[in-house]
């Protein structure tokens, strides 16, 4: 990937340095076609190519350009100096961007370029809609949420995440998050609520279905706003915060999508209303907090991995020193290891939290690509993702970010089918396409599936052929077959499209990702469609557990697994000899883990029987006790376990012992097979 | 997983209404006559939502709530009351004890129903 970065960015400093000549030539003769079809080419290569790079911002630039330039081109824009001017400083922009030159500059130059492009760009977007019945402009209802819960809001069963999450699903929204002193993440696992939160949302909801999201909430925990409703019917001081945050360069983009189907009397308003200089939530909104910008700072990865090992023996010296002083009995050393072993806990949480990010974060990125993708190729794509909320190590994250982009682009570009095509087949006009994300043990897994035509195994084969992979009359199992696109230099494309490259694919995708210790599958239907899916182990990983006890060792087995648990106060069961019990009217098969350890019997009258479901089928393991919930941060077990299949990773516990997370999916297989 | 409820109400017919409404709902059911009888399913097994009347024998609905609070596993666990009772001070009681919403009764069933569904997302 390096090598091909490399190139990229030497191909596209020469197309830029012919772009200033043409773009100062084209100034002088707006007439010449020539070179306007010259430029026109190099934005439409530099999207295509950069992309696949990871340059997005260079791939959305050349894009707004591209659509600039082919304005021009037929006619509906006419070029002027302004033009001129700001594609100059476009290219002076991606030249930046490419030579990784100071960022701050240059993300303010970006800034200021899409701004002044959005101007000019509106020109265009307004003949593209204006066609449109004003209707579908103007229907949504837009809301500015003020929501500050009670600090004692976990002690009263509820979570604001889970309201906050609600609002989030019933449209498009900008969520601004004003934690005080700690950061929610924080006080939530401490269960103190002192963040307030500030939510445009753009919904076809109306009021009262707002609302509703606040059904347990008291009247002074939250303030809703209907801002649509025209600018009289919104109090100064929020139309003065909105203002504010519309100057603001990072939150001007994601706010500018609410603010657009405002009506026109209420963003005028907007617009026009003078500057508040006044940084804090406007009196009278509901506020646990003065409002702080969140701030964030890069860190390198080796000084949080660092970090991380410093945390871990920490942990491991505080658990000593509290057993120390507890033989001692000297009560101010007591107290003393007592604050030390809090302080421990909140540090490793804390430190913990910095590595990890929801994958929502990336996720969300790719609507705005589907969207202009699918435009672009007329192409109706319904795009949907599922598990933001699903947590990884920001590297691990980074690095899927290329991978992804590329699968999307194969998804919409030859795998779901046009409109009419789709119709012809039965299909819905619309396509499918989904980004799922969720845990799977130690793995996180992402998988991106469409509803299109599927990759036509005959056209591999005949390819595969082709470049010598495969001999003629050779039998290859279609699941081997379908792996050969991940071979370098591997394309089926009849005409190699510019949106998905040209035959650099699947063999870079797989690259990046084994590179971070990841895997790819791909499944494939003719005409129902393909499921990509990635598997990413992480060394560092939480994941929320059960916590239980088998002849006094510690298990942790994944909630996502666990369907029901219960006490049974009989040890009956264990002596039946066909290892079965029931459970909802079916028998289902179990399995001691006393017996699978061989540990011997113990003389406790109960046991825990935990059912398990795996692949939509149920089976029970038992117990001796459980423990209780517990959140695991998980390490590889290392060389000398690896070659025993129970376990898939270890934990160490906040006391320093080591807990062994069971592999669950290891047990129902060997549990099915018997 | 399949969430766990746990109704505690005295008066059987009414908590045979709950019990088959929520059942309909696919929730496993427990049930308790009072406050005393709920404390045994508060050994370590999993609790999701708790519903209560207010007024019962031996252990009211207050100092259900109180105790549950009181006890770390179960201390963040939603509970509604469900009571006819309209004194304010008794609902003031049950608010400072922290519960998550009262509910009145006779309850519509269909309202009855979102508000649990809502609380268990």
């Amino acid at each position: 990937m390096k090598d091909f970065m490399t190139s990229f960015v030497e191909e596209a400093s020469a197309l830029l340095s012919h772009l200033e000549i043409d773009l100062l030539t084209l100034e002088k003769e707006p007439e010449n076609k020539e070179v306007l079809n010259n430029i026109f080419r190099v934005m439409h290569t530099l999207k295509g190519t950069a992309g696949m790079c990871g340059f997005i911002n260079i791939q959305d630039l050349a894009h707004e350009f591209e659509g600039i330039f082919d304005q021009i081109r037929e006619g509906k824009l006419v070029i002027n100096s302004e033009i001129i001017d700001f594609t100059l400083k476009g290219k002076d922009v991606i030249l930046a961007i490419l030579k990784n030159e100071n960022s701050e500059n240059f993300n303010n130059a970006l800034i200021e370029s899409l701004h002044e492009m959005s101007q000019v760009g509106s020109l265009h977007e307004m003949n593209e809609t204006s066609d449109k019945p004003l209707k579908e402009l103007t229907g949504l209802s837009v809301f500015a949420i003020f929501f500050s819960p009670d600090k004692a809001i976990f002690e009263r069963g509820l979570d604001p995440d889970k309201t906050v999450a609600e609002l989030k699903d019933s449209g498009k929204s900008n969520i601004i998050l004003h934690e005080n002193k700690q950061s929610w993440k924080v006080q939530k696992t401490q269960k103190i609520c002192l963040t307030t939160w500030e939510i445009y949302l753009s919904s076809t909801a109306l009021l009262n279905e707002i609302e509703e999201n606040f059904l347990f909430y008291e009247p002074d925990e939250y303030r809703i706003y209907d801002i649509s409703s025209g600018a009289e019917q919104v109090p100064p001081e929020l139309l003065a915060r909105l203002q504010k945050l519309y100057n603001k360069p990072d939150v001007k983009e994601h706010l500018r999508e609410c603010l657009i189907p405002l009506n026109v009397e209420a963003s005028k308003a907007i617009t026009q209303l003078p500057e508040n200089t006044d940084e804090k939530l406007p009196e009278g909104f509901p506020s646990n907090t003065s409002t702080e910008g969140e701030m964030t700072i890069n860190v390198s990865s080796v000084k949080l991995d660092e970090l991380m090992n410093l945390v871990s023996e920490l942990v491991t010296q505080t658990a000593i020193l509290e057993a120390r002083a507890t033989y001692l009995k000297d009560p101010g050393l007591n107290n003393a290891a007592e604050n030390l072993e809090k302080l421990t806990k909140r540090f490793r949480t804390n430190a913990l939290d910095l590595r990890l990010v929801p994958v929502g974060a990336l996720l969300s990125r790719f609507k705005r690509q589907v969207r202009d993708l699918s435009k672009k190729l007329n192409k109706h794509v319904n795009f949907f993702i599922e598990g933001q909320d699903i947590e990884i190590d920001k590297t691990i994250l980074k690095s899927v970010e290329n991978p992804l982009v590329h699968i999307i682009r194969n998804s919409i570009d030859h795998g779901i089918e046009f409109p009419e095509e789709r119709i012809q087949v039965g299909k819905k006009k619309d396509g499918l396409l989904k980004i799922s994300a969720f845990n799977a043990g130690v793995i996180v897994i992402i998988q991106v599936q469409d509803d299109g035509r599927g990759i036509d195994l005959e056209k591999v084969r005949e390819a595969a052929i082709k470049k010598g992979y495969i001999q003629q009359d050779q039998a290859i199992m279609d699941n081997d077959l379908i792996n050969l696109i991940l071979e370098p230099g591997f394309t089926t494309s009849d005409n190699i499209s510019l949106v998905s490259g040209r035959g650099v694919g699947m063999d870079v995708v797989r690259k990046e990702l084994n590179a971070v210790g990841g895997t790819i599958e791909i499944f494939t239907e003719k005409n129902l469609g393909t499921t990509i899916t990635l598997k990413l182990p992480t060394t560092l990983t939480i994941i929320d557990t059960l916590m239980i006890e088998v002849n006094q060792s510690i298990v942790l087995i994944p909630m996502l697994d666990i369907e029901f648990c219960y006490k049974e106060k009989s040890k009956e069961i264990l002596k039946r000899d066909n290892k079965y019990i029931q459970y909802k009217n079916k028998p289902i098969p179990f399995v001691s883990l006393r017996e699978k350890f061989r540990y011997p019997a113990n003389d406790a009258n109960d046991i825990m029987v935990i059912i398990l479901n795996k692949f939509d089928k149920s089976y029970a393991i038992i117990a001796d006790r459980i423990i209780g919930e517990y959140q695991a941060v998980i390490k590889p077990l290392g060389d000398l376990f690896n070659s025993q299949p129970y376990f898939s990773g270890g934990s160490i516990m906040v006391d320093g012992k080591l807990a062994l997370i069971l592999d669950t999916s290891f047990l129902f297989t060997q549990i099915t097979k018997n | 997983m399949k969430k766990r409820i746990l109704i505690v109400e005295d008066f059987n017919t009414s908590r045979q209404i709950i019990k088959k409404t929520l059942e309909s709902l696919d929730y496993i059911v427990e049930e308790a006559a009072d406050g005393r009888e709920a404390l045994r399913f508060f050994d370590g097994s999993q609790i999701d939502l708790i519903i209560t009347d207010y007024n019962m024998p031996n252990m009211n609905g207050a100092e259900l709530v109180e105790y549950v609070r009181s006890q770390e596993a179960y201390k963040y666990i939603p509970i509604f009351m469900l009571s006819t009772e309209t004194n304010i001070e008794k609902q003031n009681r049950a608010r400072e004890a922290k519960i998550t919403s009262w509910i009145k009764k006779p309850f519509d069933v269909t309202e009855f129903k979102k508000l649990v569904q809502k609380v268990l997302l």
